[in-house]
């Protein structure tokens, strides 16, 4: 096996041009999967010290994080907790220090887990990732990206250049939750979170997103276009935990069952929404 | 003996290891090397149970840089590894009864190599019907697992009986009876380090082990044996331990004798080590159980009665599971006073990986039982569950299930009552009803547990309970100190100097304590059953007399006071030097003599028991099932603590290890594989899972024959603290818990049932 570090976008798409070029940075779940023998890359291609893929800025139209940015350096970016508080609460629950210490965001997009937490956040706010290859360079919405557990809309010679995300609304309400079997450095049995707007009791605007329920992080279109522009009450969040058990597709697996990840997750949408109903005063 | 509270006794002295381990300077067995040192990998069967046909190994033979390949025909001893019972071959030689089972081994120059030939070997099996679950392998058409000279018939390894008094009578008459069937699964001692051994040619026809363990006086006896060697052309030593846990009790007979065999035939060292993922998969864990219990009590809550059948799983061969299974038996009452018994043992040999000790040894897994049924009995009658227990634990003067007086240092009661008035008991139930009208979401449940520990090995093996030291005066003065049991990171070399110090009236600086090595003290027998300090600290202590002795002759000889002694020590260990006095003594130590009856199950079997009260309070998110300990509390009887602080660390990570059992560790097994993938798939706790402001407190029961009036305390908090969590979380969820880990998806389906 080979391994080159590259220091600009430059020699990065010179270095993915080679055969059975693998990228890794942090390599939190590569060289896991490498020590296991299930990945047996020609060449690895360290992307850590490619400072152009390690921005965290603020624009007017958003947010760019590179793809190669740290978790932790994600998190310590005050104006990722001011305007973008459901993706700091995310990224707080995702692994360990020390591993947030060496992953990157890029990283959790391309390893693809279903039960992968950053997507949960980025979902939610409408993420877009850009693609670059050699030469190329394409947008696609987050939800496009993921194709199935372990599989990605990226092409062969194709790197994540960064995540965009828009500027969001300044009244969001935010959720979390993921239940695991402890409470650090755990993989998802399930988890939900959600971004609200409401005004009086009436929701303008809503997110809902789920880890471990389907074959990728999704969103609860269903959910949130039944409660949009609807007044939350007891029979709106009933309807909405009921639309919820329809709308995911869980398994089975060592973890849990598909029934438990179906009820949990209904269950926190409902609390989610049930959270926020409480938090708005009653009177119009 | 010295009951005088001394001024080192109870002293929390630095561990004077904590800086070699602080730094990265201790020496653990893979920071060893010796010069021509080859590395070893193991050959291992992917079958639960198969007939070896033929073993093809010139392929890897003549790879680069492998030097020798190994298989049963090769060994030039017995092809036993010795435990309790010899049936567990060191390499199978025609049947393979799990998976991960050794059926040869290859030592090469490096580890890489060692591996990649481990892939080249060829083994033809043919498939043989298994069974991996112990009820389906005591059907009469099971497959047959155990060798049949270790079991009792088919694979019934052992079953044990416990009866006293009139159970039947005592049931048809109860005011209450109350019954449940519990499960636990398996546990992984999960310890920093894993195994490992090296196995060196130590000259004169001789070899020597270094390596991971708790019981050099057991690899020594299995070396031999699988060698054909002598005890004396064996010798142990015992490197840095990094943790144990039960689980390099049995195992590193195993690997010391694969590491042996690989050194003999090439008369080169031998590493072999392993990484997490074979450690996880292919060594010993905690037995698996299923535990039926029943109890009859009168109305106001005495304890008349209960009716027991335990069954372990196994695994393929014996290795402890005797001795663990028969320490589930006499347990199973707890610690209080239960006239009538019948308790019924099995364990069942499976084709899944031999289990063995893991702190609590057998008995967790009727702790489990015995707390939850003595709630049921208070729910039932209306008494609070502190109360009943006060009604019914163990005083002086008491007899235990086995029909066992106990007189001295008894101290489960001031346990009890120390623990409820820490966790301010009564407002604490009060607060968390409150909480519970207030919060839909989660719910507040409080747990509490009381056990009994039988310290040492018992009326099972009272042979093994006794211990070895040598002193030597240096002739400057300071002190060299040898004994046989281990320090494994519980901090038994802090406890043994402080001892010796106190012993000899020196200075603890002035006091070495070497690293244990067979052949400078007798066997000592195993670092095990909370046993380690108690037992060498006795034997130091009994050195010390009789050299302290000599250092007071000689000083008065020379006209040195005796209250100048430890200030003049260099001046008197030079008149042993020049005047030619013996500057060495000996110490031995061995428990009172125990009984045990087979046929009744009835005995004075240990010489002495430990006490613990845990409570434990936790918050159980109903919408999810997740659980967390949110309060603690733990209250302990060991006698005199030697150093509080190393005795609360102990409480404190076996708190930690008890969580872990109780709410989320264990391992799925499917077809005779256990289903994990190292500390990935194994979830232990982490900090945020723990109770940081955790109150540990000790009573101090004395035992006049323990060292300073102390009993062990190693094995105690882990066996309360998961039954206070379960307890907690059956208070919180209004259910009763029946099977381990209560993770997310078991508790949810538990809230999900009729209260």
């Amino acid at each position: 096996m080979d391994y080159v570090r590259v220091g600009s976008l430059a020699e990065l798409g010179n270095a993915l041009g080679r055969d059975g070029a693998t990228l890794i940075a942090g390599g939190t779940d590569l060289m896991v999967k490498m020590r296991a023998g299930s990945v047996r890359p020609r060449l690895l291609v360290d992307i850590s010290r490619v400072d152009e893929l390690r921005e965290v800025s603020m624009h007017p139209s958003g947010l760019t994080i590179g793809s190669a940015a740290l978790v932790a350096e994600v998190l310590a970016s005050p104006t990722v907790s001011t305007n973008y508080p459901l993706l700091a609460t995310v990224l707080r629950s995702l692994g360990s220090t020390q591993i947030r210490n060496r992953a990157t965001l890029g990283g959790n997009l391309a390893n693809a887990s279903p039960a992968a937490d950053s997507p949960l956040a980025l979902l939610a706010y409408d993420a877009r990732v850009t693609l670059a290859g050699a030469g190329t360079e394409r947008t696609l919405p987050l939800h496009e990206f993921f194709l199935g557990p372990g599989r990605t809309a990226l092409r062969r010679g194709e790197y994540i250049r960064s995540i965009d995300l828009p500027t969001p609304r300044t009244d969001w309400d935010v959720f979390f939750h993921k239940v695991g079997r402890r409470r650090a450095l755990t993989i998802a049995i399930t988890s939900v979170a959600g971004l609200i707007a409401l005004r009086g009791r009436a929701v303008v605007d809503v997110r809902v997103t789920a880890g471990s329920v389907a074959p990728t992080p999704i969103r609860l279109r269903a959910v949130e276009d039944l409660v949009r522009r609807r007044e939350l009450d007891g029979e709106q969040i009933a309807a909405a935990h009921a639309t919820a058990l329809r709308e995911v597709s869980p398994i089975d697996d060592v973890r849990a069952t598909a029934l438990y990840r179906r009820t949990v997750t209904a269950d926190l949408v409902a609390r989610f929404l049930h959270e926020a109903s409480e938090s708005t005063p009653t009177s119009p | 003996m010295n009951e005088a509270p001394a001024t080192l006794i109870g002293t929390a002295i630095a561990r004077p290891d904590a800086v070699d381990k602080v730094r990265g300077e201790a020496r653990f067995v893979d920071d060893l090397a010796f010069p021509g040192m080859l590395h070893a990998a193991v050959v291992r069967s992917p079958h639960p149970h198969a007939r070896i046909l033929g073993i093809h190994a010139e392929a890897a033979r003549s790879m680069p840089g492998v030097v020798v390949v190994l298989t049963a025909a090769d060994v030039p001893g017995e092809n036993i590894v010795h435990v309790i019972v010899d049936d567990q071959p060191a390499l199978a030689a025609d049947v393979v009864r799990y998976i991960g089972e050794p059926v040869a081994l290859v030592a090469a120059e490096t580890r890489r190599a060692a591996r990649a030939a481990v892939d080249a070997v060829r083994v033809d099996y043919e498939p043989l019907p298994f069974v991996a679950s112990p009820l389906a392998a005591l059907e009469p058409d099971a497959p047959q697992v155990a060798v049949p000279s270790a079991a009792e018939g088919g694979n019934l390894f052992n079953r044990m009986v416990l009866v006293k008094g009139d159970v039947d009578g005592t049931f048809a008459v109860a005011d209450v009876v109350v019954e449940g069937t519990y499960e636990t699964g398996y546990q992984e001692h999960a310890y920093l380090e894993t195994q490992g051994m090296i196995a060196v040619p130590d000259g004169l026809g001789a070899i020597a082990i270094y390596g991971s363990m708790q019981c050099p006086f057991y690899v020594q006896n299995a070396v031999a044996k699988v060698l054909g060697l002598p005890l004396a052309k064996v010798r142990v030593v015992a490197a840095a331990t990094g943790g144990a846990f039960g689980g390099k009790e049995d195992v590193p007979s195993l690997l010391g004798s694969l590491a042996a065999l690989l050194s003999s035939a090439t008369r080169r060292p031998v590493k072999l080590v392993l990484d997490r993922e074979e450690d996880v998969l292919t060594t010993s864990k905690r037995h698996p159980s299923r535990v039926f219990y029943r109890t009859a009590a009168r109305a106001d809550g005495t304890l008349l009665a209960i009716d027991v059948d335990i069954v372990l799983n196994a695994g393929a061969y014996q290795t402890l599971s005797s001795a663990v299974l028969w320490r589930s038996l006499v347990t199973a009452a707890g610690p209080y006073r239960v006239p009538n018994v019948r308790v019924v043992a099995r364990s069942v040999a499976t084709n899944t990986v031999p289990n063995g000790a893991f702190r609590g040894f057998g008995s967790p897994q009727v702790i489990f039982p015995h707390e939850s049924q003595i709630d049921l009995v208070a729910e039932r009658l209306g008494i609070d569950r502190v109360e009943i227990r006060r009604r019914n634990v163990l005083h002086s003067g008491d007899r235990t299930s086995t029909d066992h007086l106990v007189r001295d240092s008894v101290g489960i009661a001031e346990t009890l009552d120390r623990a409820a008035e820490l966790a301010d008991w009564t407002a604490r139930l009060e607060r968390a009803a409150t909480y519970n009208r207030a919060s839909r979401e989660t719910k507040r449940g409080v747990g509490v547990a009381c056990v009994l520990y039988g310290v040492g090995l018992g009326g099972k093996a009272p042979f093994l309970d006794k211990a070895g030291a040598t002193i030597k005066l240096e002739p400057d003065g300071s002190i060299a100190v040898a004994i046989g049991t281990v320090e494994i990171g519980q901090g038994l070399t802090t406890a043994v100097l402080q001892v010796a110090a106190e012993g000899l009236g020196v200075p603890i600086d002035r006091i070495h304590l070497s690293p244990v090595d067979t052949s400078r003290v007798p066997d000592s027998g195993p670092t095990v059953a909370s046993r380690g300090t108690m037992m060498s600290a006795l034997a130091v202590l009994d050195a010390a007399g009789r050299l302290r002795e000599r250092i007071e002759r000689v000083a008065k000889a020379h006209r040195i006071a005796k209250r100048e002694i430890a200030q003049r020590l260099p001046e008197i260990a030079r008149f042993f030097w020049l005047e030619n006095f013996d500057p060495a003594v000996e110490g031995w130590a061995s428990t009172e003599p125990v009984s045990w009856d087979p046929a009744t199950g009835l005995g004075d079997v240990y010489p002495v028991y430990a006490y613990a009260t845990h409570i434990a309070e936790v918050e159980v998110n109903v919408d999810t099932g997740e659980a967390h300990v949110v309060d603690y509390v733990a209250v302990h009887d060991s006698g005199r603590i030697l150093n509080r602080v190393l005795a609360s660390g102990q409480v404190e990570g076996g708190v930690a290890q008890g969580i872990g059992f109780a709410l989320m560790e264990t391992i799925e097994e499917k077809d005779g594989r256990l289903i994990v993938n190292g500390l990935t798939t194994y979830r232990l706790p982490t900090i945020r899972d723990v109770p940081l402001a955790a109150a540990v407190d000790f009573v101090e029961a004395l035992f006049p024959a323990g060292p300073f009036g102390m009993k062990g305390i190693g094995e105690v908090p882990v066996m309360a603290a998961h039954a206070a969590v379960a307890r907690a979380v059956a208070h919180a969820t209004g259910r009763n818990p029946t099977r381990y880990p209560l993770d997310p998806p078991r508790i949810k389906s538990l809230l999900g049932e009729k209260p």
